[in-house]
């Protein structure tokens, strides 16, 4: 039976496309192993030979402070060096104090293809300030990636003065991971919906739902984007955010600055004459399709 | 990885300092190839698949079962393994060794072969100086035997943070001769920290989704961990098939979530999926090398029973009507439209066609019997069970009748409801012919504690659903007593799954006598 709001959910594991996404191959490969149960007695070493660690960036920036339930992340992966398919292992770990989600990655291998996976790295609150190293090992190569640790009011927001700041929100849905700090994550893509990146409520049919986000300070504000669920499979015009209020806070007073109304597409861009606000707030009004959760991907505000 | 990031690491791939090789890190080769002091076998031990001759007898080896190899150093481990006549071991049956895998998750299959027909046997594992619990199994009866009685149970949809496993700790009370698992052993979500309706604290790497074969493996050692489910394990031999949640929610064949998750990403997802279920269970079919793995298999109990285990999720075509609850949808009934895929329902018409079995068992995931979920004059259908598929159900209803098949019995999973159904060559006609009957078994925990309020007595009308003769919105399993004259079901539910120990009862309790499709409450 589907479950409502979980039916939503999306896997995180990506595969690559082709050689380019990977790092360098290196020299001559051994041949790849073979990993029949009922094998002799040699032991197949850590993760499959001809494999190569990869990451998805060549530095992670980590801000010092955030909501735990939103930690930095990235991708991993590995990349067969052979045109046969395999399961294969790599391992990963991280310069203390930092912690990371998962010591090892193993995974079906396809020919042809580089499987990752996302990774979060977890910064304690009272690390200090600088680089730290984080490896990736398989077939006996590392791939080392910088992560850098920085204070929220240092970070590169971009323009963005919702990046990364301290959300709360009317309620979280139980059945997966929904955490409302994720709508500042930097991620306004759908994928991983139910892994980390979305934040879905707990009260079907009931209204409104809130969901606020703490700018750390007054800033000027006179734009929010809001992102809602669109997939293919679970596009914005039947599971989306359809109706909702965009207002700005001051000192505790909330004023609304834009509506919108009859939404169907997977975002909205809300322009309003700028003012002053130390918070923006979502008033979630009404959603596309029966099942009447509030799902909101990413908001955004400049 | 996107354009940006990958244009930046291959401009990082090509420095030095990128791609280093190092010596500094502790080999795994090197670490102790031997247990010591933690326990290893706290996963319990468990057997299945019966024949009368053998039955796969599985450990998988973890001193912590949270971690990805549990606890353990990326080794090969030997484990010894015995069965004997008597929980006290004096009339040993056989004994060997195995290796534990780490490229398996450390787990242990064995057939153990050369027993005797329709006997109980115990058997242990041993591995450095530590012994595993001791687990009660039971061989089929032989070929061509007529056994008076088979006892069996059968549960499915086991949603971990929705409660505890009370209807598994009562189902391992009965001693049943086997156990039929019909699916959502596991589910793939993330958990979050507070555990949901267990109010246990879970660590942080089952906050996301299972998708790597790492992480589909240590939820199988959370899921695992739980004692009530262990018992259930360890008291009879089990017989598994999976449904959706062990791969993704509804998927369907080749067709995965779509969106952003490509079909290449997804069958990546099902073959790492697939071998964490064979990994977990007490299968005897080949060690998982992809995304394509034959599930489906027949179990022979003398002349009394045949079990077929389908699998209806891995070469169905994809939902029409885009999934869900439907009126109207001309799709549905599209000829050409598979739900088994047309080898294995050959295997089942071939099967059933062939059978001197005296009750004809499928055992598998989804409601058979029509379910509109409509209460006025429209007709709403689920897409995603055999409703959704109404020529290829059609085909094996059909199928049946043409074979005079003898006393057709589905048992079901998936939709956490108790019901009880009769079969129908036209759902639409109440006066068309009974084919068999169909139980659909309720979840272990999965939607909560339920509601004893809902529900159709047993024995009771539906308007809706004349063909349907019992429901209820409890949780628990299901126990058959099945004999040469009837067979006897009684629906064992329990109150609560939001804390441990509920007390369990019979809901409702329907006979089918042999030759005389149909349904009578007791």
């Amino acid at each position: 039976m589907r479950h409502l709001a979980a039916a939503l959910a999306v896997a995180a594991v990506t595969v690559l496309a082709g050689p380019a996404a990977g790092a360098a191959a290196t020299g001559n490969e051994p041949p790849a192993p073979t990993t029949k149960p009922s094998s002799g007695s040699t032991t197949p070493g850590p993760g499959s030979k001809g494999v190569t660690p990869i990451a998805g960036t060549d530095r992670l920036v980590a801000p010092l402070g955030v909501d735990p339930a939103c930690p930095a992340r990235m991708e991993i992966g590995m990349r067969g060096e052979t045109g046969r398919a395999r399961f294969a292992d790599l391992f990963v770990d991280v310069d203390p104090p930092l912690g990371v989600s998962r010591s090892m990655l193993s995974s079906y291998l396809p020919p042809g293809h580089d499987v990752g996976a996302k990774l979060l790295v977890a910064v304690p609150p009272d690390t200090p300030e600088g680089t730290y190293d984080l490896r990736l090992r398989a077939s006996r190569r590392t791939l080392t990636v910088p992560v850098e640790v920085v204070a929220l009011d240092r970070l590169d927001n971009g323009g963005n003065h919702a990046l990364r700041r301290p959300v709360t929100a009317s309620s979280q849905h139980t059945n997966a991971n929904y955490p409302p700090c994720s709508v500042v994550d930097g991620d306004p893509g759908s994928n991983s919906w139910a892994g980390g990146n979305g934040w879905n409520d707990a009260t079907a049919r009931a209204w409104p739902d809130t969901l606020a986000i703490d700018l750390g300070g007054p800033k000027q504000v006179s734009r929010v984007d809001l992102y809602t669920l669109d997939t293919e499979r679970y596009p914005a015009s039947r599971v989306g955010l359809r109706d909702w209020d965009v207002q700005t806070g001051l000192a505790g007073q909330w004023r609304t600055v834009a509506q919108v109304r009859g939404n169907t597409a997977g975002s909205v861009r809300s322009d309003f004459p700028a003012v002053s606000a130390d918070a923006v707030r979502i008033v979630a009004l009404a959603s596309n399709g029966a099942n009447d959760y509030t799902r909101v991907i990413e908001v955004e505000v400049r | 990885m996107h354009g940006a990031s990958r244009r930046s690491l291959l401009r990082f791939g090509g420095a030095a300092i990128a791609l280093a090789f190092t010596t500094n890190l502790a080999d795994p080769w090197t670490a102790r190839a031997s247990i010591r002091g933690d326990y290893p076998f706290q996963l319990g031990v468990a057997s299945g698949d019966p024949l009368p001759d053998r039955v796969i007898l599985w450990t998988r080896l973890a001193v912590r079962p949270l971690e990805p190899l549990g606890g353990l150093p990326y080794n090969k481990i030997k484990v010894d393994w015995e069965i004997a006549e008597d929980e006290a071991f004096t009339r040993r049956a056989g004994h060997g060794s195995a290796w534990a895998r780490p490229e398996y998750g450390h787990a242990v299959h064995v057939d153990a072969t050369g027993l005797r027909p329709g006997r109980e046997y115990f058997y242990r594992f041993r591995a450095g100086t530590e012994i595993s619990p001791v687990g009660r199994t039971k061989t089929a009866p032989a070929p061509g035997s007529s056994p008076d009685a088979l006892r069996l149970a059968f549960a499915s949809c086991a949603l971990w943070q929705d409660g505890f496993y009370t209807a598994y700790r009562h189902l391992a009370d009965e001693n049943p001769d086997v156990v039929l698992h019909l699916g959502d052993y596991v589910y793939e979500y993330g958990i979050l920290p507070t555990g949901g309706a267990r109010r246990t604290a879970v660590p942080e790497q089952f906050r996301v989704q299972c998708d790597t074969l790492d992480r589909f493996r240590v939820q199988y050692g959370l899921y695992k961990s739980d004692p009530d489910l262990q018992a259930a394990h360890q008291r009879a031999p089990w017989i598994v098939t999976w449904d959706d949640h062990e791969v993704l929610d509804n998927w369907a064949g080749r067709h995965g979530p779509g969106g952003e998750v490509t079909e290449q990403d997804y069958l990546v997802i099902r073959a790492n999926a697939f071998r964490a279920y064979w990994e977990n269970l007490p299968l005897r079919v080949p060690a998982v090398t992809g995304p394509d793995a034959r599930l489906h298999r027949r179990f022979t109990f003398g002349d009394l029973a045949e079990i077929n285990v389908l699998d209806t999720r891995q070469y169905r075509d994809d939902q029409v009507c885009g999934d869900g609850q439907q009126t109207g949808c001309a799709e549905r009934l599209d000829p050409a439209r598979q739900m088994l895929g047309a080898e294995q329902e050959k295997w089942l018409l071939d099967g059933l066609g062939a059978s001197r079995a005296r009750w004809n068992v499928l055992a598998q995931q989804i409601a058979m019997m029509q379910l509109d979920f409509d209460p006025g004059p429209a007709q709403r259908l689920s897409m995603d069970l055999w409703d959704g598929y109404k020529a290829a159900k059609d085909r094996v209803l059909q199928g049946m009748l043409d074979r005079q098949v003898r006393n057709p019995v589905v048992l079901t999973g998936d939709i956490h409801y108790n019901l009880a159904g009769e079969l129908k060559a036209d759902f639409d006609d109440p006066a068309s012919r009974t084919v068999g009957v169909e139980f659909v078994g309720t979840s272990i925990s999965s939607g909560g504690n339920g509601n004893a309020g809902t529900g159709l007595p047993p024995g009771g009308s539906d308007p809706v659903n004349p063909h349907l003769r019992f429901s209820s919105y409890q949780r628990g399993y299901v126990s058959c007593e099945v004999t040469r004259d009837q067979w006897r079901t009684d629906y064992k539910v329990i109150p609560y799954v939001d804390r441990p120990g509920a007390p369990v009862s019979t809901r409702a309790s329907l006979v089918t006598l042999d030759g005389a499709p149909g349904l009578q409450a007791l």
